[in-house]
């Protein structure tokens, strides 16, 4: 009898426990903190060898395999110094690891040998090189490596390239580095032909782009084309008989596009793809023949594929079909071009890593890359096109939180940068934990922003204060128009770096706009940019900040003008003045100035110092601060 | 029957009584014995702390002009030390090292170890910080007094918590280096009084193990220069250490010394004869110095 109940009560026990545990399982997580949305993905970075049949995922700072005779195990060969920055295959056993030091920034490529005995991973071999530079080509049957190592001179960027044994030594010095090219002339970006001769350089000397070239009569290397000026050119693939290599480049265009050059001729060939408010970004290609499959760039801040041949020929075709929902982003295939591994967005939803396998039809999901985040409904982005009186258009992301109301508070979000940076609608964490908080945020790709071609980009130059925030703002007042659950009386600004610049000048040109003002790590002073101690004595540097902000020798009225600091009396909105103490590329000095001015004339303000906080955040710990009392100050002056 | 009869209980009942009472006894003694070991060796401390600073305060009398710092033959008058408030510090410590000593009453049930342990930690820790402190008890200087070829610098230092002292430099001459403690802080700031002309940041002392170990940075070519007659803004310096590994930089530090001028050196706040010799073409601190006289700041 006893026994009879005792059983009947465990067996009940267990079914409540499991039903209930489930069903909690199944649901949302709860409440959600910032660390659920800043921390790291689970997996920061997968790669597919070659035959397809080895996967290795980058988790943490360690390094998994899988296959499919053999279940997930940990190769652990990372650095606690070093940052995995890539991870791929050059074949079926030759995985790379391209790691950056942590505070040196130094490049370290760690090769391992991995092959299968017993039933395990294991690795039989392994060296590295501590260089910076890039692989050109992999010599499978000698194991033998073709790199090209980065060095600068005067501050310009050449390479020479080199065959190296790759498993002579652990480490690989640059006495082990056999040089195969006979002249450097900065060359940056090499190709290596079937001979395992350099076929193609690229080089940007003196503001000029030039393409060397070898011909089927001329193996040496020679000047084949110099441009007027310096152009993006990145190569793909060159034929050597035709004398045509295939590349993205800016050349005689606003934009990025994918074409093929006729060297023998110094003439574009055929443009094969270009887009009108777009920049290719990259070119995808089959790996077996070398041949053009398509081409991506951004619509709508997500990445597109455009084939370049006919869908029922494309794989990509096969993977939309596979899933169709949201977005999906190649991360690498097999060389045959059979298996895959892909990240798939649906919408609202956290990215999954998933396996497919076009020859059978089939995808498998390996992971979430925010499983704590799966469940959780994300806040929708709606991509705005904003045209400006100059004939621009600007693209905008507004999140709109996920609880409805009739009047919804704003953060308006300028990016960072300003030149050459741009923000997209892949997950972004700040704008969700706002979103999360109730609050509506827009990123606006104002002028000067990457992806938008030449012209777009230089449209910003020396626009710090100007049609930079008239952008913004233009923006910024199309979105409240649009949706009628904002309202131009609730809204506050809020960006880091240049963001946190524009933030401050946001209040300064007109103190009714914004009930508030967060600065993060913001410019204040764009004098203060040229002083030879924050430039640290590099002269490209300071070229370029001369170029993009005014020169300082000539203009400083003009520099001042435009410096929050020197328009310290027109700050009479509420700000947040945020910096931290290891920032090295925007001195804290910037944030003192201002709050001894300040200070000084009497203005409240609310100034936070963050010690050991750089630039931007490097543990969730430093986020969950800085978003208690920024999302406490939003909540003071936001409806 | 009832196995336990109501007299046995009666019986145990008291034999248990009389030992709780007996234990509590012994307790109470214990506990009175253990304060007065407490309170004895926090006489003690409070006896050695007075002294030390009695000591102290007779070396101020003596040393009521100056006091030369560093090595013979290098002329560095030091004035206050403004940063490191000495008498909070003070104030601070002791807090500190009576909770530290009276935590063994209860956390350590009394531990004689412990206690005796702590007792020597404080004292150590309290005469390192003396015998650094007697050097600076030193007098202000106004720019009036500075001779014709004298000038006044911010030395403006950020370091990780275990450096001791950094140096610095006459490049004109060959003196020994210069030496500036910073306690171990930071962020050390200070004037001090130096002769015009360049000089480069030296090298930095760091605490190793009960020794040290110093970081030369002579092949950084870090220079400063001093005008005579003026307030000299010669930039902060950066140095952080990574085990053996150390970075270091000059930075603009304009915005801090002249909140620490203002704090703590009054005498000098007017803003006039400042110059910034780190960055010459920065403009800051004449915006800041025309805002002053403009009234549009305090």
């Amino acid at each position: 009898m006893f026994r009879a109940l005792y059983q009947f009560y465990s067996l009940l026990f267990f079914v409540c426990y499991f039903t209930i545990g489930s069903f909690v399982n199944a649901q949302p997580a709860g409440k959600l903190y910032a660390e659920d949305f800043f921390r790291s993905a689970v997996i920061q970075d997968a790669a597919l060898s070659l035959n397809g049949e080895k996967v290795a995922l980058q988790i943490g700072s360690e390094i998994y395999m899988y296959s499919n005779q053999i279940d997930l195990q940990r190769l652990s060969f990372m650095s606690l110094y070093y940052q995995t920055a890539s991870v791929y295959w050059l074949d079926n056993d030759i995985l790379v690891l391209e790691q950056v030091h942590e505070r040196t920034g130094q490049y370290k490529f760690l090769f391992l040998e991995v092959s299968v005995k017993d039933g395990e991973f294991k690795v039989t071999d392994e060296s590295r090189i501590e260089s910076d530079g890039y692989i050109i080509k992999y010599h499978s049957e000698k194991k033998m490596l073709t790199f090209a190592k980065l060095d600068s001179d005067d501050g310009e960027l050449y390479a020479n390239v080199y065959n190296i044994e790759m498993f002579k030594k652990a480490k690989l010095r640059p006495e082990d580095f056999d040089k195969i090219n006979r002249q450097s002339d900065n060359i940056v970006h090499w190709i290596i032909g079937a001979s395992g001769k350099p076929v193609v350089g690229i080089s940007h000397e003196g503001g000029k782009t030039a393409i060397w070239a070898s011909t089927r009569s001329r193996r040496k290397l020679s000047k084949s084309w110099e441009m007027d000026n310096e152009i993006y050119l990145a190569p793909y693939h060159y034929d050597k008989d035709s004398q045509h290599l295939l590349a993205v480049t800016d050349l005689d265009s606003d934009k990025q596009r994918a074409v093929i050059l006729d060297l023998g001729n110094r003439q574009i060939e055929k443009v094969l793809f270009e887009k009108e408010n777009a920049d290719v970004n990259a070119i995808v290609m089959d790996s077996e023949n070398s041949a053009p499959i398509a081409v991506t760039y951004l619509k709508n801040g997500l990445t597109h594929y455009e084939h370049l041949v006919t869908d029922e020929d494309s794989f990509l075709k096969e993977l939309r079909s596979l899933l169709p929902d949201g977005q999906m982003d190649l991360l690498g295939s097999s060389q045959n071009q059979s298996k895959h591994l892909l990240l798939n967005t649906p919408e609202q939803s956290v990215a999954s890593l998933y396996s497919c396998d076009t020859s059978q039809n089939s995808c498998e999901f390996i992971t979430s890359l925010h499983p704590w985040l799966e469940g959780t409904k994300l806040a929708t982005t709606h991509t705005l096109q904003v045209p400006t009186d100059d004939g621009l258009m600007l693209e905008a992301f507004l999140t709109l939180p996920n609880r409805k109301s009739d009047n919804v508070p704003l953060v308006v979000m300028p990016h960072g940068g300003p030149i050459g940076v741009r923000d997209t609608d892949y997950f972004n964490p700040d704008a969700q934990w706002l979103a999360y908080n109730g609050f509506a945020t827009l990123r606006v790709n104002y002028r000067g922003s990457k992806g938008y071609g030449n012209e777009f980009l230089k449209k910003g130059f020396e626009q710090w204060g100007r049609a930079i925030e008239e952008d913004i703002e233009l923006a910024t007042d199309f979105a409240i128009e649009k949706f009628s659950e904002l309202l131009h009386s609730n809204k506050c600004i809020y960006g880091s770096s240049y963001g946190g610049y524009s933030a401050l000048m946001g209040i300064i040109r007109d103190s009714s706009r914004y009930r508030c003002a967060v600065s993060f790590a913001g410019v204040t002073d764009l004098s203060l940019l040229f002083s030879p101690y924050s430039v640290r004595q590099n002269a490209k540097l300071r070229e370029f900040l001369v170029k993009v902000v005014g020169d300082p020798t000539s203009d400083l009225e003009t520099l001042q003008y435009y410096s929050p600091l020197y328009q310290y009396q027109k700050i009479t909105t509420p700000l947040l003045l945020i910096h931290g103490t290891e920032d090295n590329v925007v001195d804290i000095e910037h944030a003192w100035r201002l709050n001894l001015m300040l200070d000084s004339a009497g203005i409240k303000h609310n100034f936070l110092v963050f010690d050991d906080l750089g630039h931007s955040f490097s543990t969730t710990g430093q986020v969950e601060l800085f978003y208690d009392r920024v999302v406490k100050f939003l909540n003071l002056h936001l409806e | 029957m009832p196995l336990i009869s109501p007299r046995r209980t009666t019986i145990t009942k008291t034999v248990m009584i009389l030992l709780l009472f007996m234990s509590s006894l012994m307790q109470a003694k214990a506990a009175t014995e253990c304060d007065e070991l407490v309170d004895e060796t926090l006489l003690d401390l409070d006896t050695f702390l007075a002294k030390k600073q009695e000591q102290r305060h007779s070396l101020q009398q003596r040393f009521g002009e100056h006091v030369v710092a560093g090595k013979p033959g290098v002329e560095i008058y030091q004035l206050e030390l403004a940063l490191f408030d000495f008498e909070k510090w003070l104030s601070n410590f002791t807090e500190f090292a009576h909770s530290n000593i009276n935590s063994v009453r209860h956390d350590y049930k009394c531990d004689k170890k412990m206690l005796k342990f702590l007792h020597e930690h404080m004292e150590k820790n309290a005469k390192t910080i003396f015998s650094a402190n007697y050097k600076n008890i030193v007098a202000r200087f106004n720019l009036t007094d500075l001779k014709e070829d004298e000038g006044l610098a911010i030395i403006f230092i950020e370091s990780t918590p275990n450096v001791l002292s950094v140096s610095f430099k006459r490049d004109a001459r060959r003196a020994d280096p210069i030496e500036v403690n910073t306690f171990g802080l930071d962020k050390y700031f200070r004037v001090v009084k130096l002769k015009a002309g360049e000089y480069s940041w030296h090298s930095a002392k760091r605490n190793n193990r009960g020794g040290y170990t110093v970081f030369s940075f002579e092949d950084h070519n870090l220079k400063f220069f001093i005008q005579p007659g003026k307030l000299n803004f010669i930039g902060g310096l950066k140095f952080d250490t990574h085990g053996n590994r150390y970075a270091v930089e000059q930075m603009d530090r304009v915005a801090n010394s002249i909140k620490e001028v203002i704090k703590y050196y009054p005498e000098f706040s007017s803003g006039e004869n400042w110059v910034n010799t780190l960055v010459p073409e920065d403009n800051f601190l004449n915006f800041y110095i025309a805002q002053k006289l403009d009234g549009g700041i305090k």
